[in-house]
Order: C-alpha cells, then sequence, then structure tokens
C-alpha cells in the first residue's frame, strides 16, 4: 500500500562555505563567544594561539546570546575578520 | 491541485509495520502510527479546506515546509480527526513566529515543549478537554493534537534527538503537550481575549517546562493561594531564574481561580502580586549565575534586595484550566521565547471565501 | 568548535542548515564546570586541527 511521506520539501539554502585561507599571516582571527560557560576563555586562549603561530591578529572579538541568532551588527563587524572562532551548543 | 508529497510503499497496513518502516528513515515518535494513505489525507484535509499546497509555515532548523498537506499527514499519522486541524493548522502558524525563537527551542539541551492551549469555540465542537484531567491522559483531541504537533516539529522542523534537538534529558512534554482551557470557568473571560486575539477560537503556544504543580487545600483567600505559586515560581532550577524577561504561565484551576475572582482580583491583579512575591534574594542569583539575562535595571539590585523572578508582571500570563479539586500549576519557560496566540480560522470550503 | 558531546550535532545542524562539511574542532566534553588550566590545555591542543582546518591542510 502506498503512504505519504511525513517530511515534506525543504526551503532554499541561503549560505554556502567560504573557502579555506591558505595563509594566515598578516590575516584578522575574529571570536563570536556563544555565552556558554568557557567558551570565551577556550575561543580567545585558541585564537591567541593562532596569531602566535601564523602572524595573524586577534581583531574582532564578539559576544552573542546562545539562543538567538547573532545581530545583524554584530555579523557585520565579524564580516571584517578572514576566519572565525565559534562555539556551537555546550 | 497538483499533489507535491512523496509517496512510499510499505508492505501492510497494520500500525507496527508502518512504525518500524518510519523508524529506519529515522522517523516517529516511537509509538505506533496509523498509516497516512492517501484516502486519509485527503479526509484529514477537508477538515480545514483551503489548498492543500498552501505553505503554512517553514520550521527550523531543517527549513522544512510545512503545507496544509503535510500537518494533515502528520494529524494521520498522530490519530487526529478532521476537526483537530484547523487547530494544528494555527498551532503552526503561531511556532513560526519570530518572538517564539523556535530555532533555538528546538536546538536546546533544556527540555521545553511547545505547550499548545487551545481557546474558545473550537475547544468546544472539536472535543478538546479542559477540565478534569486536561492535561491527559484519556481525551482524544488533547492526546492526538498535541502528538500531531510533535511529530511535525520532528518530520518537518528536524527536532530529531541528536540532531536538530541537543534535550539533555527530553522530557514527557515532548511527547504530546496540549491543553484547553476552561472558558466556561474562567471568572475573567477568555486569556486570548485578554492578550488582544478576538474571535471564537485561537491557540497560544508557550515554550515552556512541564507542569510545576501547587497546591492549596485549606484557603480561600488569593493571597494565600497565590503565595504558594510564587514559591514555585521562585526556583533556582528553573530557566526563569538567570532568564528575567521569560514568561510563566500559571494554570489556576476553577476553585483557585473563582475564589481569586470572589475576593475582587483580576488577572493584573494577580500578575503584579505574584511579580511581588516571586522574589530571590539578589545575591543568592549572582552566586549561582555568573551568566545570566538580567533587564539593567536588576544589575543595581543590592545583594540582600529581594530580586523579582520576572521582570514585568506582564510576563505572568494566567489561564483556567481543570476540573473539581485545588491543584493548579506553574509552567516556566525555556526563557528566550516568548509566547504567541493566533486565531484559529474558520474551515474554508471551496468555491467560498474564506 | 564543540565539545565530542555535541560534534555530530554541529555537523547535523551545520548540514540542515544547508553548510555540510562546515569546519568543526572538537575538545573534550564538558566545558562548563571545568577549571581554567583544563579548558586552556583544550585550546591548546585544538590549535593544530583547527589551523589544518582553516588552511585547508586537513
Amino acid at each position: 500500500m502506498k503512504v505519504y511521506a511525513p517530511d515534506g520539501a525543504v526551503g532554499p539554502s541561503a549560505a554556502s562555505l567560504a573557502p579555506p585561507v591558505p595563509v594566515l599571516a598578516g590575516k584578522r582571527i575574529g571570536i563570536l563567544d556563544n555565552s556558554k560557560p568557557n567558551a570565551g576563555l577556550l575561543l580567545g586562549r585558541m585564537a591567541e594561539r593562532l596569531a602566535a603561530r601564523t602572524g595573524a591578529g586577534v581583531e574582532v572579538v564578539e559576544r552573542k546570546n546562545a539562543a538567538l541568532p547573532a545581530p545583524d551588527d554584530v555579523l557585520a563587524r565579524l564580516a571584517e575578520a578572514e576566519v572565525v572562532l565559534t562555539g556551537s551548543a555546550d | 491541485m497538483t499533489d507535491l508529497s512523496e509517496m512510499l510503499e510499505v508492505a501492510s497496513d497494520d500500525p507496527e509495520t508502518l512504525r518500524d518502516c518510519f523508524a529506519v528513515r529515522g522517523w516517529g515518535d516511537g509509538l505506533p502510527l496509523v498509516p497516512p494513505t492517501p484516502e486519509r489525507v485527503d479526509a484529514m484535509l477537508a477538515g480545514c479546506g483551503g489548498d492543500p499546497e498552501e505553505v503554512v509555515a517553514a520550521l527550523p532548523p531543517r527549513s522544512g515546509i510545512a503545507t496544509r498537506r503535510i500537518i494533515a499527514i502528520n494529524a494521520v499519522l498522530a490519530g487526529c480527526r478532521p476537526e483537530h486541524m484547523s487547530v494544528l493548522v494555527a498551532a503552526v502558524r503561531a511556532l513560526a513566529r519570530p518572538e517564539v525563537n523556535l530555532r533555538g527551542v528546538n536546538a536546546t539541551t533544556h527540555p521545553v515543549a511547545p505547550l499548545l492551549v487551545v481557546h474558545g469555540e473550537v475547544a468546544r465542537t472539536a472535543g478538546y478537554n479542559s477540565g478534569l484531567g486536561a492535561f491527559g491522559p484519556g481525551n482524544l483531541a488533547n492526546a492526538s493534537t498535541g502528538r500531531a504537533l510533535r511529530l511535525i516539529l520532528l518530520h518537518v522542523a528536524g527536532a530529531v534527538p541528536g540532531a536538530g534537538d541537543a534535550s539533555t534529558q527530553g522530557g514527557p512534554a515532548k511527547y504530546a503537550y496540549c491543553v484547553a482551557e476552561n472558558l466556561a470557568e474562567s471568572p475573567w473571560g477568555g486569556y486570548a481575549a485578554s492578550v488582544g486575539v478576538d474571535g471564537p477560537s485561537a491557540v497560544t503556544v508557550h515554550c515552556g517546562e512541564a507542569p510545576h504543580n501547587f497546591h492549596d487545600m485549606e484557603s480561600d483567600q488569593p493571597a494565600a493561594i497565590l503565595d504558594k505559586a510564587a514559591s514555585v515560581m521562585a526556583s533556582l532550577g528553573s530557566n526563569n531564574a538567570p532568564v528575567s524577561g521569560a514568561e510563566f504561565f500559571v494554570m489556576l484551576c476553577p476553585e483557585h481561580a473563582a475564589a481569586c475572582a470572589a475576593a475582587g482580583w483580576t488577572r493584573g491583579n494577580m500578575a503584579s502580586y505574584l511579580h511581588e512575591r516571586a522574589r530571590m534574594r539578589t545575591g543568592d542569583l549572582r552566586e549561582a549565575f555568573a551568566l545570566r539575562a538580567w533587564a539593567p535595571w536588576q544589575e543595581t539590585f543590592g545583594d540582600d534586595a529581594g530580586m523579582p523572578i520576572t521582570e514585568h508582571p506582564d510576563n505572568i500570563r494566567i489561564v483556567v484550566v481543570g476540573g473539581p479539586g485545588k491543584h493548579s500549576s506553574v509552567i516556566p519557560s525555556w526563557g528566550m521565547t516568548r509566547s504567541a496566540t493566533v486565531p484559529v480560522e474558520p474551515e474554508r470550503r471551496e468555491g467560498t471565501e474564506p | 568548535m564543540a565539545t565530542t558531546a555535541f560534534e555530530a550535532l554541529a555537523s547535523e545542524v551545520a548540514a540542515t542548515l544547508g553548510l555540510p562539511g562546515t569546519r568543526i574542532v572538537a575538545v573534550e566534553h564538558p566545558l562548563g564546570g571545568t577549571d581554567e588550566a583544563a579548558v586552556v590545555d583544550r585550546a591548546d591542543r585544538a590549535v593544530e586541527p583547527a589551523l589544518l582546518l582553516l588552511t585547508g591542510s586537513a
């Protein structure tokens, strides 16, 4: 017998992945802290070490509420950086 | 109208076969399902009329497109009757409202589930239980509509545990969470009208925890009854503690509601009283939550001041639910979400104006 | 960045949002309730895999 699938179509996807940045020297590293406990510490330390290793600079540090999308002005400032570190979940 | 939905072939029409066939694809809620055959889905669609391919909402995180037909398919799976369709369509519209923040609701590690409250005429005509045992079990309309809404979240929104839903423990309210307002015994009129949604029928979605009970068997004084509610609200463990902008739904049983109304208290009076009484020591909250979402004025409080558990009385919503007895409940919010109340559209018939 | 307990969830969510293959580095779970030295250690050990993913050498 035939039955319907229950999931339906998926809406269009609005984004694609950015290409990698082969050389980080002179580039800007951004941080988007999702406000979860220790996220800022982890991301900050990683960005510092990445910068020290490659000659990049930690230029933009932003914070967002974990439960909400990042506001447009935060995203606009992060767009100045070539690479951004952020966290997902707890 | 072209039918755009995908079909699949199953070996037999028994519910267990369908459940297993769906489970392989990551569908279903673990319980047996009613097969969504074209005949059943067409009969379900007749319950709300309109164009089956009309897009009611796109639901995150999957960006799944909830058409009337997709809603009807999930309603069949859950065991709904056609008269529940208009409620489900309204519920999906409500969930998609931006203030609900469904993306966050579905994604969080908290055990939040959207509570669906059915208001007005449709609660009576479609058989929803607003009285004794309203939160369940035992009523087809409440159980199947609540379940259908969860199936839509699983299938269409992609809120699958471990994929779109990170809830640490999950929760029983994530199976079915639907109740009707006891309008006949609400001394202050219907909740929907109190938030500016007029019309014969409406639904509210409030993304919160499972109900937290409070009882007062002895008093007929509003303050004594509501002090119990306040003590349940002022809990260090609920998400409202660090998120002061969040709403509480206080589901008053008819006897508690009648006692408050007899003393002349309005919804506004009760919300103000609860706002005043549901407080915790500011220093205890500060110590417990380094990460907190308080309004700027709240940060100025000294450690020994009593901090209201929610920043404004408007965040305390009062709905009458239940039957005889003196048990009421508080439904704390997940936090970063607001409830939404939307009208239930009357059934649309071919060739008639909506 | 994700912790090991949420790595699969992070990739599922990224794919659901139309970004399969999102660059994710996992560190040991949990972060909440973990002392500063242990978090710094997790960060230090994540630098190399992050560098490989960001520069496309992974």
